[in-house]
């Protein structure tokens, strides 16, 4: 066995525990629409913002704040229901974190998630979540500078 | 120069009774001060009128800074600023491995690196300062490779929460 060891810049994301933030992975589009869409009306989110991490992968985030275990029942619900395994891997990895975190910086060749979709109410968790981003990437990007130099 | 802080002069029982007696003959506050300056008692206007207000029982004058041009009003100190946070952390997290794991890898026959987690909070700039911190090379512990820290503590002492060592990607296991 043998273990090939490259240095790579750390990854940086926003951990919270009452903002309620899903990963979906290896789905479209237009379904991830659609559980987005069915999450707000069953536990009255307010509204969501979608945003594209890479191909095929997306982040959802929702308006309105909830307790932690109201949080992770929700992330369960939508996993169970959209049958999606690497969801439930990313509840499992939450659960054992205590706090749900959703990456902000590139990630190797993956470029920082983008805003594809907004809907509904933006101003509470997900107006805190983007400005709190901004911030993240501003860090970053002084960061890389600063390294350049 | 230091501003040395006036000292607030108190009125005498002499000019006290002075003022009684003119308030009492109905005298208005400007004719009293005239008076009292005449007899070597003068005294601040500020300090003759809330004397001649108490004497008549009237209340005490609402929002007085209402009335006082700007450049004479009373100068605030700012408060002390509040460090503010929202309840969001930042995640600097990758695969790890340091010189010392490395050794103990090798011993004990198990890959070379290991998930590693930095979770700070506190305000913008102290969280910009640890993350630059710890993108220059300091990674968690093997031991204790979750770390939740305030930015500020990590600022402080950084190698009470981690070590020197290098981000890695995710390894490549080949058999």
């Amino acid at each position: 066995m043998i273990n090939q060891i490259s240095k790579a810049d750390p990854i940086l994301g926003i951990t919270d525990r009452f903002t309620v933030k899903i990963d979906f992975d290896e789905i479209d589009f237009k379904t991830t629409k659609y559980w987005a869409d069915l999450t707000l009306k069953k536990f009255k989110l307010g509204g969501y913002v979608m945003l594209k991490s890479s191909k095929k992968c997306y982040h959802v985030i929702f308006d309105s704040y909830v307790s932690w275990e109201e949080n992770l029942s929700i992330i369960a619900w939508v996993s169970i229901l959209s049958k999606n395994l690497s969801l439930l891997r990313y509840l499992a990895m939450q659960c054992i974190k205590m706090s749900s975190t959703l990456r902000v910086a590139p990630k190797g060749e993956k470029p920082s998630p983008r805003i594809v979709y907004r809907f509904g109410c933006q101003d509470h968790a997900i107006k805190d979540f983007l400005d709190f981003r901004q911030l993240i990437k501003r860090i970053h990007r002084h960061g890389k500078n600063k390294n350049k130099a | 120069m230091p501003k040395t802080k006036r000292k607030s002069k108190a009125i005498s029982p002499k000019t006290r009774w002075a003022i009684k007696a003119y308030v009492t003959q109905g005298y208005s506050a400007n004719k009293i001060q005239k008076q009292l300056k005449k007899q070597g008692l003068g005294i601040q206007r500020k300090k003759l009128l809330s004397e001649v207000r108490k004497l008549k029982n009237q209340k005490p004058k609402a929002n007085p800074q209402k009335y006082t041009p700007k450049k004479y009003r009373r100068r605030v100190t700012p408060k002390a600023r509040k460090p503010v946070y929202s309840g969001k952390h930042i995640a600097v997290y990758r695969y790890a491995t340091t010189w010392r794991y490395k050794k103990i890898a090798k011993k004990l026959e198990i890959p070379k690196t290991y998930s590693a987690r930095f979770e700070f909070y506190g305000n913008g700039r102290e969280l910009a300062q640890a993350v630059r911190l710890s993108l220059s090379g300091i990674v968690p512990r093997w031991e204790d490779p979750f770390v939740e820290c305030h930015a500020k503590d990590f600022l402080s002492d950084p190698y009470k929460f981690g070590e020197k060592g290098f981000w890695v990607d995710k390894p490549n296991i080949e058999s």
